[in-house]
């Protein structure tokens, strides 16, 4: 791997590195790599990919807004958020006139 | 520190006072915490006021449950509400939980005493504890060596008496391996046995919680008192009335007939000599108990690691996509021009190195040209690891390995990441296949460094796990 691959993938992570990370990377991605390949030399029998979720029964609830705790947890919620302002979290602007 | 069974009877007995036992259970922290460095937080007004009420209910002679006034101390990665979860990441450094995970709502409600939340590699990625944003915690048995990871706080905890049990999380190895390092027993039940809601998610499909005690039968009482069906974790399953433990069978340790497995690949080249002696010699004792030893293969071990070092990445790059410096956390919006870079800039910042690869890894493996070289062939995988279980539980009852390749390894000693994800060499297979399995002291006797050996057992089955090693605990220390 070379250090413009590793900075695509830096990117698509929303992760910024630097210039030493970007070099170690290259080398230790490489190494990791070569090594989950070895998968390829698996000589057992070929067989049907089977779910592991399958025969399992899911705890589901129903799809309608409630509070699953004791209490309302949104004021507590909106405390952990870095900005908020009148009840909303508050991002950088996205949209610009 | 006694066992949780020897505080019941204390309680019951009124040899044993609640606030006693807080105030014991305090001074140890005080006294070995500096070199262990086990603890990020210690809720001592909580566990001083918890225990004021439960003198008053002794006093009344009330009736104690199993778990009440049990000191339990929780990885850093589970949520206690109004306390401050890190996972060990700087990214959580000022976050504070605002709900109760359900593995705590359960033990508050039996009573338990919550300690404090216990360091970790950061978001558990890791073998040692030294990959923590905050503290390198140390192992008790030697503090020059590393208490593996990355329920690494958790273990040490129990390990140097400071608490009779700890909860941890497992996605491969993260109980078993530290508790084996720690000289402890650690639990990894089967997937769905207890639900996840409130732990702080790295691989959904591999995470597991379950308990670090000194004993299998301490181990046995915490995983009744966590386990269950719950509608915050769509995976978590009710138990049948065969799968629920049975305490009284635990404790009566009829084991004979028993058919216990011993997979050749678990016993190959790179296990060290004293964990071959160590096993060795575990495996004659319990032969001499009227078990049926078997020699038994399962062909995909070598494979299991490679495998999991696709899957895991790959859900943790989802996973982790959350900690984006908008909704809680460390956040970068100060110094961001856009959107963007405040979720680049905070994740740059707020992720340590290993957190960063793996996210990156995973990225790479989800990416198109891509998926079907490495996801789709570890899955494949998978299914094959799957398979070579189900086709030994035909044969065996439960199946014998040791829990790493050797003893605790020297503090800041592996530096390149392979070396270190290897570690988990004995450890990972059982959480692709979704089995439970246990670690257990093989040598709590001995003055050497503690070795491990890990029992695996059929879906849902934690109770021939723990019945084994109940019969071990009590053999190995009359």
């Amino acid at each position: 791997m070379n250090r413009d691959e590793i900075q695509n993938l830096a990117t698509l992570a929303a992760i910024t590195l630097s210039d030493s990370h970007l070099e170690q990377f290259a080398q230790e991605f490489a190494d990791i790599l070569a090594y989950v390949r070895s998968l390829e030399n698996y000589s057992g029998q070929d067989i049907p990919q089977v779910d592991i979720s399958e025969n399992r029964t899911y705890q589901l609830r129903a799809d309608t807004a409630q509070s699953v705790f004791e209490e309302d947890v949104a004021d507590a919620i909106l405390k952990q958020a870095p900005r908020s302002e009148n009840r909303y979290i508050q991002v950088q602007a996205v949209l610009t006139k | 520190m006694p066992t949780i069974a020897e505080l019941h009877e204390g309680y019951t007995q009124k040899t044993l006072r609640p606030s006693e036992v807080v105030e014991k259970t305090i001074s140890q922290i005080d006294s070995q915490d500096e070199t262990v460095q086990a603890f990020l937080s210690v809720f001592e007004d909580d566990m001083r006021a918890h225990a004021k009420d439960l003198d008053t209910k002794q006093d009344r002679n009330e009736p104690f449950g199993l778990l009440e006034g049990i000191p339990v101390s929780v990885k850093d990665a589970i949520l206690v509400k109004d306390k401050p979860t890190t996972a060990g990441s700087q990214i959580l450094s000022s976050y504070t939980a605002v709900y109760d995970a359900t593995v705590i709502h359960n033990l508050k409600q039996a009573g338990a005493l919550i300690v404090g939340k216990t360091n970790l590699d950061e978001f558990a990625m890791g073998s040692s504890t030294e990959n923590s944003a905050f503290q390198e915690t140390r192992n008790p048995a030697d503090t020059s060596r590393v208490p593996g990871g990355s329920s690494g706080g958790s273990a040490a905890s129990v390990a140097a008496d400071m608490c009779p049990a700890s909860l941890g999380s497992d996605t491969g190895g993260s109980i078993r391996q530290p508790a084996a390092f720690c000289g402890v027993t650690g639990l990894k039940p089967t997937y769905g046995r207890v639900s996840r809601s409130g732990l702080v998610a790295m691989a959904s499909s591999l995470d597991q919680i379950g308990p670090l005690t000194h004993t299998s039968l301490d181990a046995a009482y915490v995983l009744q008192g966590i386990e269950g069906a719950d509608t915050l974790d769509a995976t978590s399953t009710s138990l049948s009335s065969r799968q629920e433990l049975n305490i009284d069978e635990i404790q009566n340790g009829d084991i004979a007939g028993l058919r216990i497995g011993i997979p050749q690949e678990y016993f190959g080249d790179g296990l060290s000599s004293e964990v071959q002696a160590a096993l060795e010699s575990v495996i004659e004792s319990f032969g001499e108990m009227n078990t049926v030893i078997k020699d038994i293969s399962l062909s995909t071990t070598e494979y299991a690691i490679p495998a999991y070092y696709v899957l895991m990445p790959a859900e943790v790059s989802s996973n982790l996509a959350r900690y984006d410096g908008i909704r809680y956390g460390q956040s970068r919006f100060e110094e961001a021009s856009s959107l963007q870079e405040i979720y680049t800039k905070s994740r740059a910042s707020g992720f340590g190195e290993e957190v960063k690869r793996r996210i990156m890894l995973g990225t790479y493996v989800l990416s198109g040209g891509y998926y079907d070289a490495y996801y789709a062939q570890a899955r494949h995988m998978q299914t094959h690891v799957r398979k070579d279980f189900t086709n030994a539980f035909k044969d065996v009852d439960v199946i014998l390995t040791p829990t790493t390749p050797h003893t605790a390894f020297q503090a800041g000693s592996k530096a390149d990441p392979l070396s270190m994800y290897l570690e988990d060499i004995f450890t990972v297979a059982v959480n692709l296949s979704g089995n439970p399995a246990l670690s257990i002291p093989a040598n709590p006797n001995d003055s050497t460094l503690p070795i491990g050996f890990q029992l695996i057992g059929n879906h849902f089955d934690e109770q021939t796990l723990l019945t084994l090693g109940h019969v071990w605990d009590r053999y190995i220390r009359q």
